[in-house]
This record gives structure tokens, C-alpha cells and sequence, in this order.
């Protein structure tokens, strides 16, 4: 009998357990096998998408964030909607589901897309002054928030260059000191919330030593390491590597300028400020592409090569009457040129249906207000000789 | 058996009323500071609920809310500004063009604020009881429009193509939304005097003070002195003596989910 009783406190003991505990799983199911060398639609980084856009493609639109609200634009209605399912929400204050408050996440950051979810980096203060910086997953099934993986412990602004790429995050969160530094590249897997995952795999060593510019295609990441040869800020230095997500072995592609591109076994990039070239990772060889007044910003959808000249701009070689996107097809020949509604506007390129673009006048950004100030223009329209830009509403 | 004995155990009693005695002083500390931070006083406040306490029975009460909002509104507004001159100078400066138009707008409201018919707390309590009262008769008479706007949202937000699955969460979040509104679409809303409910409601220490009460019940079923002492040297016994305190134990626990229950339910309402 007193077996019995036992038995009986110690399911009523367990039952009261688990009716604390929460059913959901913090679970993340990623293909860390994947190893084709094109890409991936659901597991891929987006690098057809400005670094700085805060867009994510998925299937018929794009998830964005403004303002520090989620939206979604759907590019069959050409509708933007922020994503919020409660009838009754004015989508006005901190109550509204697509509210992202900065008490969280860092809204200005990117967004990033893996598996039928959103990504953001976030952050859960550990005191006064100091916060951890993590991962958040954003499931675009219900919409609901959890920890994706612990990235490192900060303290109030971040400097960090992130990326999503077949189910790593790789990251660097640069020092920014004009000294004797090293800068790491590390990568997460997602689901690791635990403080010891984090694996460092790539170290420079160098005066003010900065990686940027991360980017992805099949299994090699791509990345810019920079710095300067003394601490007066002379001598600055820039190459362009990438690492195999496998062998995690690191290589050096010669002769990078400026702004680069990697797809389908090809790296584009200003060899010097009017000639793109490219890299061919499986010969290791360099060719000649096309010529254009660079240094501009380079982006391609399955069809096309886009070179945005914002960046000659605000280096001051190109006037800003002058501001357009030029087109090339992937032989290297001229297609057309886009120009945006103002020359100071942003264009985040896109995928093979949308390319879209943020108004800013006069160096100012338009105030914010849903998705008022964006636009897009439907690539079908490309080869028109009258363009219309569509308006976000 | 099990629960006279509980009722009857002194200390039980004492903590009991002491804990209410409790609840009664901190509300009453909390809604005077409440008040004064509105810069009024309990007394003013309270004259002031006792003279207005039949307003909502008259039938020009909508008429004479609005009326005495207004009115009281301005009256304030000069006694604001004359608060402030006498306080901060300076900062009285910014607002000297605005209080000469308010006077030239409203001759009669300023010489009878200067007839000095009303003190400051006096004003202040009255403009507080009809600001509220004037809210919420708007929210009354577009009560019908925000329901409807609701509806067409709901119907909108599901023919979205995001949450136009109807398998999803959303799309029956949305139609269950939709449905519960319907609901409210043709009741007339009645104006009555919520400020004493609401006082209650809002009054947080009240969940702290039930938990102490259950905190205090069950207690005094391991306060095994005595007889129980005894009975609890017997197996049978023992058995039976507990399964006489869970039934009383469930009922205070359940009072205590009612309680959280309706804090919750209330909250969720006056958030729509």
C-alpha cells in the first residue's frame, strides 16, 4: 500500500511538472549536409537583396520591417500589410502582433530568411550595460517569437556584419579601434542557443582589421577583409576571400576593387573603377565582362547582372543627375538602364520578379508611414522603354 | 467538519481580518494618492462624486456632460496657467499669448473663475469626473462604427494572402474575431457611473492579499497540533483528514482563478 501511495505522489508530482511547462519546442530542424553548388531557394542566403534592404523574398512577396513594424508586400496585389491578424489593431502602437519593439531587436538591422521562417537579430539585457545578442526566429506559419542562437555579449550598439547561409549564421562583430586587432569570422548553428556553439572560423590579423561585406552562393561564403597598414589610417587594404562551408579552407581571390557578386561559380567585381570582371572558381581564372563608369554596386537575378551607380555618387566621380541602375544580360552585353524615381533613392535590387527601391529626397528618408516611400518596378516591364514604377500602398 | 474547524481557529480569523483591514487602508492610501496626483484631494473628490452621483439618471445627460466638460475644461485651463505663473515664471512665458486668446474666447468662464467660486482641487476633481465621463460618451456614440470598421476589417484582413488560409491560425483567429463582434453590433451601450468599479479594478494589491488569504488556509491544515496531532498517528485517519482539506483547498484556489480570471477578462476589454 504505501508502494501505491508513492506511486501516486510521484505522477501527481510529475503531472503538476509538466502542466507548468510550455508544449512548443525550441527546436530548429536545418540541413547542414546540403553541399549543392547552385542555389537553394529555402536555405540559401538572399544575396540578390541590398545587405541594407530589411527585405526577405519568399514565395509571392517580400517580408520587410519599417518603422520597427513587420510588413508584408505581396507581389501578385502589389498590397504591402503589416503582419498583424487581430481585426481590431490600428497597427499604431506597441499592442499591434507586427510590432518589433527596439527593446528587443535591432529593427534596423536585416532580416533574414531560412525554412519558412524570418530571422532578426535581437538582444536580452544582462544588466546595465551589458547584453546578449542573439538570433531571433520569427515562424512565418503562426507568426510566433523564440530565440534562434546565441551570436556574443554586447554592450549597448553593436558593429556587426551578419548572414544566413544553409543553416549557419555566419557573423563578425568588428571592433572598430585603430589599433593592432583581429577581426573573426564565426558561424552558429540555428537552434544553438547555448553560449559555448559559437565557432570561430576565420581569424585577420591587421591595424583596424574589419570583415564585411558577407555574402553566399553554393557552398563558399564570401567575405571582404580590410585594414590599414599604420594607425594614422594610411594605407588601406581590401581583398576579397571566401571559405568553404565543408572544408571550412579559406582562399584569396586577386585582383577585387570595390563591390563584388558570387553566383553560379562566378565572382564579379570592379577590377579597377570602369572594368568588371570576373572570377571563374572553377578554372581560378580571371576574364573580362563589361565596361561601365564604377565603382558601382553589383546585384543579378537568374536573368540579368544589375550595376547600381549610387556608390560612384557618394564617392563624388559621378553626378547625381546621372544616377541609374544598368542591366546586362550574363554574356556580358548591355540590355537597359533603370533610372530610380530620384537620384538619391535606394534600390535593394530583388529576385527574378520585383526590383525595389525606398525614396529618399535630399538625403533625407521619407518619413516613415507604413510602406509609403517605397517602390518597385516589375522586371517584366524591363526591357519596356517606358518603365512605371508601382507604388508600396 | 474539516472547514468550521479551519474558521474557527483564531488565528486563521485575525489574519484574515487583519489582511482585509490591510486591503481597506492601502486602497484607500492608493486612491488618495491617485487623486492628488490628478492635484486635487479625497474631499473635493468625493463632493464631487456625491453632487454628480444622479447626473446619469437625468435625460439631458449627454447634453449636460459635454456641457460641464467644456466648461469645467476651461475653468481649469485658467487656473493651470495662473499655477504656473506663480510657480515658474519663465516657463509661463510660452504660454502667456495662448491664456489672452483663452480669455478673449471665454469672457464669462474667466470672470467667473476670477469670481473665485472654485478652488484649484475643486476644479480639478470636477474637470477629471467629466473629461472621463465626456470620453466616454464619445466611445459610446461611435461605439456602433468601431464595431462595424472591425467586421470590414476582419473580412479584409482574411481575403489577405497571408492569413487566407483557413486551415491557419490566423484565418480562425480572424473569423472568431469577427464572430465575437457581430455580437456586440446592435447593443446599446448606456452611460453609467464605472468610476468606483473601475477603481477597484485597477487596484493591483487586491490579487497580492487574496494569495496571502490562501497562503494563511493552508497553513492551517499543517498547523498539526493537538488532536490532529493525533489523528494523524492513524493511517485511516490521516487519509481521511486530508481528503476532508483538499475539497476546501480546491475552493480557495478556485475562488483565486475566478479572481485572476476576471482581472484578466477586464483587462483584455478595456484594451478592445
Amino acid at each position: 500500500m504505501k508502494k501505491f501511495n508513492k506511486a501516486v505522489c510521484a505522477v501527481l508530482i510529475i503531472f503538476i511538472i509538466f502542466s507548468f511547462c510550455s508544449c512548443s519546442s525550441n527546436k530548429i530542424e536545418v540541413n547542414l549536409e546540403q553541399n549543392a553548388d547552385t542555389y537553394v531557394e529555402n536555405e540559401d542566403c538572399q544575396n540578390y537583396l541590398n545587405t541594407f534592404s530589411s527585405f526577405a523574398k519568399v514565395d509571392d512577396g517580400y517580408y520587410f520591417v519599417n518603422d520597427s513594424m513587420l510588413f508584408y508586400y505581396d507581389t501578385k496585389t502589389y498590397q504591402a500589410y503589416p503582419v498583424c491578424d487581430k481585426a481590431n489593431c490600428d497597427h499604431s502602437d506597441s499592442k499591434c502582433k507586427a510590432y518589433l519593439s527596439p527593446m528587443q531587436f535591432y529593427p534596423d538591422l536585416d532580416v533574414y530568411y531560412y525554412d519558412n521562417a524570418l530571422y532578426l537579430l535581437g538582444h536580452e539585457d544582462n544588466g546595465a550595460s551589458r547584453q546578449q545578442v542573439y538570433m531571433y526566429q520569427i515562424s512565418l506559419e503562426n507568426f510566433k517569437q523564440k530565440k534562434a542562437s546565441y551570436l556574443f555579449d554586447g554592450s549597448g550598439g553593436i558593429s556587426v556584419v551578419c548572414m544566413l547561409h544553409r543553416g549557419y549564421i555566419y557573423f563578425a562583430n568588428n571592433s572598430g579601434q585603430m589599433d593592432e586587432t583581429t577581426a573573426t569570422l564565426c558561424r552558429v548553428k540555428l537552434g544553438d542557443i547555448e553560449d559555448n556553439s559559437v565557432q570561430v572560423i576565420y581569424e585577420y590579423k591587421g591595424i583596424n582589421a574589419n570583415i564585411a561585406n558577407l555574402s553566399a552562393y553554393g557552398n563558399k561564403v564570401f567575405f571582404n577583409t580590410t585594414s590599414y597598414s599604420d594607425i594614422k589610417g594610411n594605407g588601406y587594404e581590401c581583398t576579397l576571400n571566401y571559405i568553404d562551408i565543408h572544408t571550412l579552407e579559406a582562399e584569396q581571390i586577386p585582383e577585387i576593387k570595390n563591390s563584388h557578386f558570387a553566383e553560379n561559380n562566378k565572382v564579379y567585381y570592379f577590377k579597377d573603377e570602369n572594368t568588371v570582371n570576373y572570377f571563374d572558381m572553377n578554372s581560378n581564372e580571371n576574364d573580362f565582362f563589361c565596361n561601365i563608369d564604377g565603382p558601382c554596386y553589383i546585384s543579378a537575378d537568374s536573368n540579368y547582372i544589375y550595376f547600381d551607380n549610387k556608390q560612384s555618387i557618394s564617392i563624388g566621380k559621378a553626378d547625381e543627375k546621372d544616377r541609374k541602375i544598368f542591366v546586362y544580360d550574363k554574356n556580358g552585353k548591355y540590355v537597359t538602364e533603370i533610372t530610380p524615381k530620384n537620384p538619391t533613392d535606394d534600390c535593394y535590387f530583388g529576385g527574378d520578379d520585383i526590383m525595389i527601391f525606398k525614396e529618399i529626397i535630399t538625403g533625407e528618408l521619407i518619413e516613415s508611414d507604413g510602406a509609403k516611400g517605397y517602390y518597385v518596378l516589375d522586371k517584366s516591364q524591363l526591357t519596356s522603354p517606358d518603365k512605371q514604377f508601382i507604388d508600396m500602398e | 467538519m474539516e472547514l468550521f474547524r479551519v474558521f474557527k481557529n483564531k488565528r486563521f480569523a485575525a489574519a484574515v481580518i487583519l489582511l482585509l483591514l490591510l486591503n481597506c487602508v492601502s486602497f484607500y492610501i492608493t486612491q488618495q494618492k491617485n487623486i492628488e496626483n490628478l492635484g486635487s484631494n479625497i474631499k473635493d473628490y468625493s463632493d464631487t462624486f456625491k453632487v454628480n452621483a444622479d447626473i446619469f439618471s437625468l435625460n439631458d445627460a449627454e447634453d449636460l456632460i459635454i456641457g460641464k466638460n467644456n466648461r469645467f475644461q476651461i475653468l481649469k485651463g485658467f487656473s493651470d496657467t495662473e499655477k504656473l505663473k506663480a510657480e515658474n515664471a519663465e516657463e509661463y512665458e510660452y504660454y502667456a499669448e495662448d491664456e489672452v486668446m483663452m480669455i478673449k474666447q471665454n469672457p464669462l468662464l474667466y470672470q467667473e473663475y476670477k469670481d473665485g467660486n472654485y478652488s484649484y482641487e475643486e476644479l480639478a476633481a470636477q474637470a477629471d469626473f467629466y473629461s472621463h465621463f465626456a470620453y466616454q460618451l464619445e466611445y459610446q456614440n461611435n461605439y456602433q462604427s468601431y464595431i462595424d470598421s472591425i467586421i470590414e476589417n476582419g473580412k479584409d484582413l482574411s481575403s489577405k494572402k497571408l492569413f487566407s488560409d483557413k486551415n491557419s491560425y490566423s484565418y480562425k483567429s480572424i473569423q472568431k474575431s469577427v464572430e465575437d463582434f457581430e455580437k456586440n453590433k446592435n447593443i446599446k451601450l448606456t452611460l453609467v457611473n464605472d468610476l468606483p468599479v473601475n477603481a477597484v479594478l485597477n487596484y493591483q494589491i487586491s490579487g497580492f492579499v487574496l494569495i496571502m488569504l490562501c497562503v494563511f488556509t493552508a497553513i492551517s491544515f499543517v498547523s498539526e497540533k493537538n488532536v490532529n496531532l493525533l489523528i494523524n498517528t492513524c493511517k485511516s485517519g490521516r487519509r481521511m483528514l486530508k481528503l476532508k482539506q483538499m475539497p476546501i483547498l480546491i475552493l480557495f484556489s478556485f475562488f483565486l482563478f475566478l479572481y485572476s480570471l476576471y482581472i484578466r477578462n477586464t483587462n483584455i476589454t478595456e484594451n478592445l
